[in-house]
């Protein structure tokens, strides 16, 4: 599974990259142009997310054929980071049961350097297993008996709106780097432990791995609030109800439109400008975070392309092609995969984080490996696995079908029965069902870019 | 050559919309149409389109306007799509008010980065979370369906007066099962009542034999199930009973269906619970006008209150004089408060005529419609017990 069949075509995309990142701009200008520029702007903020998770599941897939599918699991944690380092911490509940948590923290690290101080002492010798155990059962014993009163005391502070620890309180920009690392730390653990399987047997792992992953989160109320959801985290830009009472802001928006308010009576101008200022405030916003969103996929869109260019980037390459060979040649394989899996995983997580950024909560019932594992995974096999281009492409086409299938969906149904009458059963059944083709659009796309471009619409550049 | 179609279909789909005519008023009508309530939504959607065709077809509204619905997939489960549905609703086809969204979580993004912000009114016919109550709304939400903080109080009070002292509780784990444990559980302990239990379940297992040996050896006698009755809900109660462990169980809404009662109700003999819905005033209008315009009165839940939505929508309209955004959600608690003559489902060209009139309206509607500051309605529970393998309703609270 992870090797590439010998026979691909030569392909260079310079012209097929630039026409195609063309196209998309179009596809967004007209969206903003024909819709509405808000709505262009919430889908462009959405696919440079989508980009930056697909561009980690590539780093993954593409570089090193490592086949992950629990990406639902690594943009969760991101999702997560967000609580912990943006949310105000909830005083009552830290005085209630945090020291506990803490000691328990405590407790876990004591316990695993004492099973790894056991496991150096008795190497090779009689119970050398069987003390291990000990000590591990034993520690988790103390932990928990240490633990659960904690959680539930703090579980007991006002439960309707807190019951959590809370987070830091620190500006919600720095959860993106948190989540980064928290995934790299999974992934860390997750690699030491199932890099060694074959790929299907590492599919797998990460399947159920990245179901225990949302499972906890889901559960472990003192720490995420579980399902009871984390709304309203602080934001990295400007709220629109501010701006829209801000004097900067409404002096900014008169003076730009000061030709179009230029001849009208002072209600008028009043009125007109209400409403002008609240459209802006909403674009302003979306703006800022597009600025935001942007940077890091520029950044990380940089150094993958770097990293790819290099020795590094060839070694992984050859890695993937042939890993007997490559290790015939003295390189590290089980190193370097691992070293990939954690960097596509913190990829990954960043983009969780910035997409719970983006909603504003952080609700753990709704990570579904439908839409963060499959979806992804879509993007990446679309826009042409192992180029980072391609990933971005993907990213950007698919969101965009994904959100804007709907609308199509309902044109094309209007346009097959127009010819029917207004209640024409048909006519009704296909209009109300405009909905589902979002799925069967989906499921179009990806067929017709396997049979006309089966190494995606921008394929591995062969160099 | 694919994406020259596409371009091609997405300019000819606005350009078709983009025009609409100055006497139509837009609408819409935000509900999770493909996700996990996929089954529930189609009735939800028509039964709110059922109002605005009624209002419509009146010719009263506005001096003869038309209200054309839009619809829009929410999802229910993925927010990021959710807002991207409610900003192309709220910023392309320039509704002036959403019914909508239908799951909680959803509901508080579209209202935290696209209704409130904009100064979109929307009212909700099914998210039912406590933390909506809250929420940062600037006053641009409403929903039709009660808190499920509210239920939970409801429910411990009828325990608790029927001589149960002791309970064990098993929830699904989401947002509803989880709301509804701790406000049972808050009221119940206050009232003198002890819980012994209290786990969680999971949906869609195939076994729950783990979960009720748990819940069996707590030694407490009725169990208080907050599920649903497709899921695991009655994966416990049919494991609980195969075993021995329970006779009697305490239900919530979830729970309380017709297709639970006629697999499991001859088994059950005397347990009880809540579901919304009271002695409505409006009752038998809203089933009449819903079975001529053929919407399944077995359909499921919240479809009344998603007319009431619909139908509080229009009559805002016309009390404001203008279809403008702002000036509907200025009053919207006007027309839903008392006092004033009261509107049925059905009535509403006559609730608009009375508007017209300058005389003052309270909307009834389906489900006894009354705003509270926060944007909630109190909701009235049913007390239902099984009797000889059938839910009977024994009381109103």
């Amino acid at each position: 599974m992870s090797q590439r069949p010998s026979n691909q075509p030569l392909h260079d995309n310079t012209v097929r990259a630039s026409l195609a990142f063309l196209v998309m701009a179009g596809l967004l200008i007209l969206i903003g142009v024909t819709q509405s520029w808000a709505l262009a702007l919430t889908i462009l903020n959405l696919c440079l997310i989508s980009a930056l998770m697909a561009l980690g599941v590539n780093i993954q897939w593409g570089y090193a054929g490592l086949f992950n599918v629990g990406i639902m699991g690594f943009a969760a944690l991101g999702g997560m980071a967000t609580i912990i380092v943006s949310m105000p911490p909830v005083k009552e509940a830290w005085q209630a049961g945090g020291m506990r948590v803490l000691f328990a923290l405590l407790a876990i690290l004591a316990t695993m350097s004492a099973a790894l101080f056991v496991h150096k002492a008795l190497k090779g010798k009689r119970f050398h297993g069987l003390l291990i155990s000990v000590v591990i059962i034993l520690g988790v014993v103390i932990s928990r008996y240490i633990l659960d009163p904690g959680v539930t005391a703090i579980e007991a502070v006002n439960p309707a709106s807190t019951g959590y620890l809370g987070g830091l309180g620190l500006p919600v920009v720095f959860a993106w780097i948190v989540g980064g690392f928290l995934a790299a730390g999974a992934a860390w653990l997750i690699g030491k432990i199932a890099l060694g399987l074959r790929s299907d047997y590492l599919a797998i792992a990460t399947l159920g791995i990245s179901e225990i992953l949302v499972a906890v989160m889901r559960n472990e109320d003192w720490l995420t609030r579980g399902v009871k959801n984390v709304t309203g985290l602080p934001r990295p830009v400007p709220y629109e109800l501010e701006l829209q009472q801000a004097p900067w802001f409404i002096n900014l928006v008169d003076r730009l439109n000061s030709g179009s308010l230029a001849g009208l009576n002072s209600t008028e101008h009043a009125a007109v400008l209400q409403t002008l200022v609240v459209d802006s405030a909403s674009i302003f916003v979306k703006l800022c975070y597009t600025g935001l969103f942007a940077l890091v996929l520029v950044i990380i869109l940089q150094l993958c392309v770097l990293a790819l260019d290099s020795p590094w980037g060839r070694m992984v390459r050859a890695i993937r092609d042939n890993e007997v060979a490559a290790d015939a040649m003295g390189k590290d394989v089980t190193g370097r995969h691992l070293q990939i899996f954690i960097l596509g995983s913190a990829v990954v997580g960043i983009a969780g984080a910035m997409l719970a950024t983006l909603d504003g909560q952080f609700t753990p019932g709704s990570y579904s490996p439908l839409r963060f594992t499959f979806l992804i995974w879509v993007m990446v096999i679309v826009g042409g696995s192992g180029n980072n281009l391609g990933a971005v492409l993907g990213g950007f086409l698919v969101w965009l079908i994904w959100v804007e299938a709907e609308p199509v969906g309902f044109w094309l149904m209007d346009a097959l029965t127009s010819g029917m009458g207004d209640d024409n059963g048909l006519r009704k059944h296909l209009l109300d069902s405009a909905q589902y083709m979002r799925v069967i659009i989906m499921g179009a796309v990806l067929l017709l870019v396997m049979r006309f471009s089966p190494w995606g619409l921008l394929p591995e550049q062969n160099r | 050559m694919k994406k020259l179609l596409l371009a091609t279909a997405i300019m000819a789909s606005l350009t078709g919309t983009a025009f609409a005519a100055d006497d139509e008023i837009k609408v819409g009508v935000l509900m999770g149409f493909t996700g996990p309530i996929e089954s529930l939504t189609p009735n939800m959607a028509s039964s709110a389109e059922l109002a605005f065709k009624e209002v419509s077809d009146s010719g009263a509204l506005l001096g003869g306007k038309k209200i054309t619905v839009v619809r829009a997939d929410s999802s229910c489960v993925d927010a990021a799509a959710a807002t991207a549905a409610a900003e192309r609703l709220v910023t392309s086809e320039k509704v002036v008010a959403l019914v909508g969204a239908s799951c909680s979580g959803e509901t508080t993004a579209v209202v935290n980065n696209v209704s409130a912000p904009n100064g979109v009114l929307s009212i909700s016919p099914s998210a039912t979370s406590p933390a909506l109550t809250t929420i940062a709304d600037k006053g641009f939400f409403f929903r039709t369906a009660p808190s499920d903080a509210r239920q939970g109080e409801v429910l411990a009070k009828i325990v608790k007066d029927r001589g149960i002292n002791e309970v064990a509780i098993t929830y699904t784990n989401n947002d509803y099962g989880k709301g509804l444990s701790e406000s049972f559980s808050k009221s119940y302990e206050k009232l003198g009542g002890k819980i012994v239990i209290n786990a969680s379940h999971e949906d869609g297992k195939a076994d729950y034999a783990a979960e009720v040996a748990a819940l069996a050896a707590s030694g407490a006698k009725d169990l208080v199930v907050f599920g649903y009755l497709d899921q695991g809900g009655k994966g416990i109660v049919q494991n609980a009973l195969d075993t021995g462990a329970y006779k009697r169980f305490i239900l919530a809404d979830g729970m309380v269906g017709e297709k639970f009662a006629a697999d499991l109700g001859k088994n059950i003999e005397g347990s009880f619970g809540t579901m919304a819905g009271g002695e409505y005033e409006g009752a038998d209008a809203w089933n009449k006008i819903a079975e001529g315009a053929k919407i399944d009165p077995k359909g499921g839940p919240y479809r009344g209150e998603s007319y009431d939505a619909a139908a509080l929508i229009a009559l805002a309209m016309e009390a404001a004089k203008s279809a403008d955004r702002a000036a509907i959600q200025a009053k919207i608690k006007d027309v839903a408060n008392a006092p004033g003559e009261k509107i049925l489902p059905g009535e509403l060209a006559k609730g608009l005529k009375l508007i017209a009139e300058g005389k003052d309206v309270d909307y009834v509607g389906a489900t006894n419609v009354e705003f509270d500051d926060a944007g909630d309605v109190p909701g009235s529970y049913r007390e239902m017990e099984i009797k000889a393998g059938k839910f009977e309703s024994l009381k109103i609270h």
